[in-house]
């Protein structure tokens, strides 16, 4: 790690809901700059709920949502995106009519300086091959693995201090997964980022976090190292089956 | 007759693609009709008035230079590019996220206010405007081509190349493509939706304001309501080319535009502004799409 003390991205009694249906009970989390932290729960918990908050797309009712210390829960979400928080949506989410390239100049949307974008743009090449081989390709006409990749990639493209992925593994075969979920554990040896990943397929995410959240009806119900998470036997039943 | 019905239909289609391109930008990004667009274009018209107005020029039987003439457009534009942004502020921002048919009805009552403060302010009879050239025209083929259907193409063209350029190329261009996309991911990346909302509106108000004054000098007349028949005209553009879809908006309106100058020609002169809802109405029900499709999955 390096000397500057890390960042922190901390959630605390987050409570939203969509109408008069409360979806978040008070969670509380956190994250820190060169961790990966994991959040597991069943269909419709409140993961992508919770993400959605934490980047200001989804109002919440009650709650903090601190960036070292400083609350942003009432930023409006590009601004959010400016401090160095970056969602990777659920469904991929691509924008099907600009090329690959076009759509990572989107992520570097708030990248004024010319020659940083030239860096990211060889930093997520790097990562990702394939993009640079289809950049000139809509991206609507991208496979599901590629169009991962390349939305991935595309919030790389800011250089973001927090990570958020949503379920990242959705409906892509297990040898992309396998291929993805390499990469993206990589990114928490080689830089400072912090990542939050939300997955339905627990025994994967677990395998490659340092601690994690198990999330249930809105509600945080366990929170621990990954190892000891993998290892329980509620978690196992529950969310790894078998 | 043919060919000179062609030349008419591409002129005056010309100027329905730059209308329809407003309503198709907008409706790209809010999904809803902007009802009070023909009325910024008939601002453009009397901008042009004004401003002809100022710079001593008799509107009646007068003959504007073509630095005269730019010299009223580009003020123009830009006077309806900051109404549409103002328009859009006070009567779209505030129900943004209320349902589709509130921003329509405000759409439709921003209509009739700004046709209303019109005649007001400008009185209700019809206007004369002065002409681009005295009537000059070459002939090719058999057809005549005044200068001033020259100079409306060439300014649409140029104007329609211009927008394409900065769609495709410039950084708001691409952010406009993206809300377009997926409005939810774009804000995700920093995209300041307002800042993009607003460029549409500005854009869009900007080239209807350019087809208001050709439209005056093509015609030599400005009134009030004349934004209700050309907004109906390029909307139907629009649909034809496939709403929310830009370059299907230059080509519906070019089309429209011929469309009504043969159907003029041969079926009658009377029926020109049915034959257009009439192809409204036929595309609706054959092609609610459009010609070119929104190429989406
Ligand atoms: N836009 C919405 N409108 C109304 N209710 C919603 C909306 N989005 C989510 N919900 C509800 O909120 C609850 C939490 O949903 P959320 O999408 O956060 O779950 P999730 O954990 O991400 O599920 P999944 O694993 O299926 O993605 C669910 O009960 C869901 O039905
Ligand atoms: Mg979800």
């Amino acid at each position: 790690m390096e000397e500057s003390s890390p960042m922190k991205l901390e959630v605390e009694q987050l409570t939203a809901g969509y109408g008069s249906i409360e979806a978040l009970h008070g969670i509380n989390l956190s994250c820190s700059s060169g961790e990966m932290v994991a959040v597991i729960g069943s269909n419709g918990a409140g993961k992508s709920t919770a993400l959605n908050c934490i980047c200001g797309v989804v109002p919440a009712s009650y709650g903090e949502v601190l960036l070292d210390g400083r609350d942003i829960l009432d930023e409006p979400p590009h601004r959010i995106a400016m401090m160095g928080i970056a969602q990777v949506p659920e469904g991929r989410r691509v924008f099907p009519r600009l090329t690959v390239l076009e759509n990572l100049e989107m992520g570097a949307y708030i990248v004024r300086d010319k020659a940083v974008f030239g860096e990211r743009l060889e930093f997520v090449y790097n990562l990702f091959p394939r993009l640079s081989e289809r950049q000139r390709q809509n991206a609507g006409d991208l496979s599901g693995g590629e169009q991962q990749m390349l939305v991935i990639g595309r919030a790389l493209m800011r250089n973001p201090k927090f990570l958020l992925l949503d379920e990242p593994s959705l409906g892509l075969a297990p040898m992309v997964v396998e291929n993805i979920f390499e990469i993206i554990s990589g990114l928490v040896g080689s830089s400072e980022v912090g990542i939050i990943i939300v997955e339905q397929n627990a025994a994967m995410a677990l395998s490659i976090a340092n601690r994690g959240y198990v999330l249930e009806n809105g509600r945080i119900t366990m929170e621990a190292s990954a190892d000891e998470l993998i290892c329980d036997e509620r978690v196992k039943a529950a969310y790894i089956g078998g | 007759m043919f060919f000179q019905q062609l030349v008419n239909g591409l002129a005056v289609g010309s100027i329905y693609a730059l209308i329809a391109i407003g309503y198709t930008m907008v409706y790209g990004i809010l999904f809803f009709v902007n009802f009070a667009h023909g009325d910024i274009y008939m601002l453009g018209t009397y901008c042009a008035f004004f401003i002809f107005g100022f710079i001593g020029i008799e509107t009646t039987g007068g003959v504007i230079s073509v630095p005269q003439f730019f010299a009223a457009l580009l003020p123009s534009m830009l006077i309806c590019g900051a109404i549409g942004m103002g328009l859009e502020k006070f009567a779209y921002r505030p129900i943004r996220n209320g349902s589709r048919l509130s921003a329509m009805i405000s759409a439709l009552g921003a209509s009739l206010f700004l046709c209303n403060t019109a005649m007001y302010l400008f009185g209700s009879q019809t206007k004369p405007m002065p002409k681009l050239f005295a009537g000059e025209y070459f002939t090719i083929g058999g057809a005549i081509v005044s200068y001033i259907q020259t100079a409306v193409l060439i300014v649409s063209l140029v104007l329609m190349a211009a927008l394409h350029f900065f769609i495709r190329h410039t950084k708001l261009g691409k952010a406009i493509r993206a809300v377009s996309d997926d409005q939810r991911a774009a804000v995700l990346m920093g995209i300041d939706m307002d800042r993009v909302i607003s460029a549409t509106f500005a854009i869009g108000s900007a080239l209807a304001g350019a087809a208001g004054i050709m439209v005056g000098i093509y015609y030599g007349a400005v009134y009030p309501t004349m934004g209700a028949v050309a907004g109906i005209k390029a909307f139907t553009a629009a649909i034809l080319g496939g709403i929310g879809n830009i370059p299907g908006a230059m080509v519906g309106g070019v089309l429209l535009g011929i469309i009504e100058s043969l159907g003029g020609a041969y079926i009658s002169f009377g029926y020109r502004d049915a034959i257009a809802f009439f192809v409204l109405i036929i595309v609706l029900c054959l092609m609610p799409t459009g010609i070119l499709r929104k190429g989406r999955t």
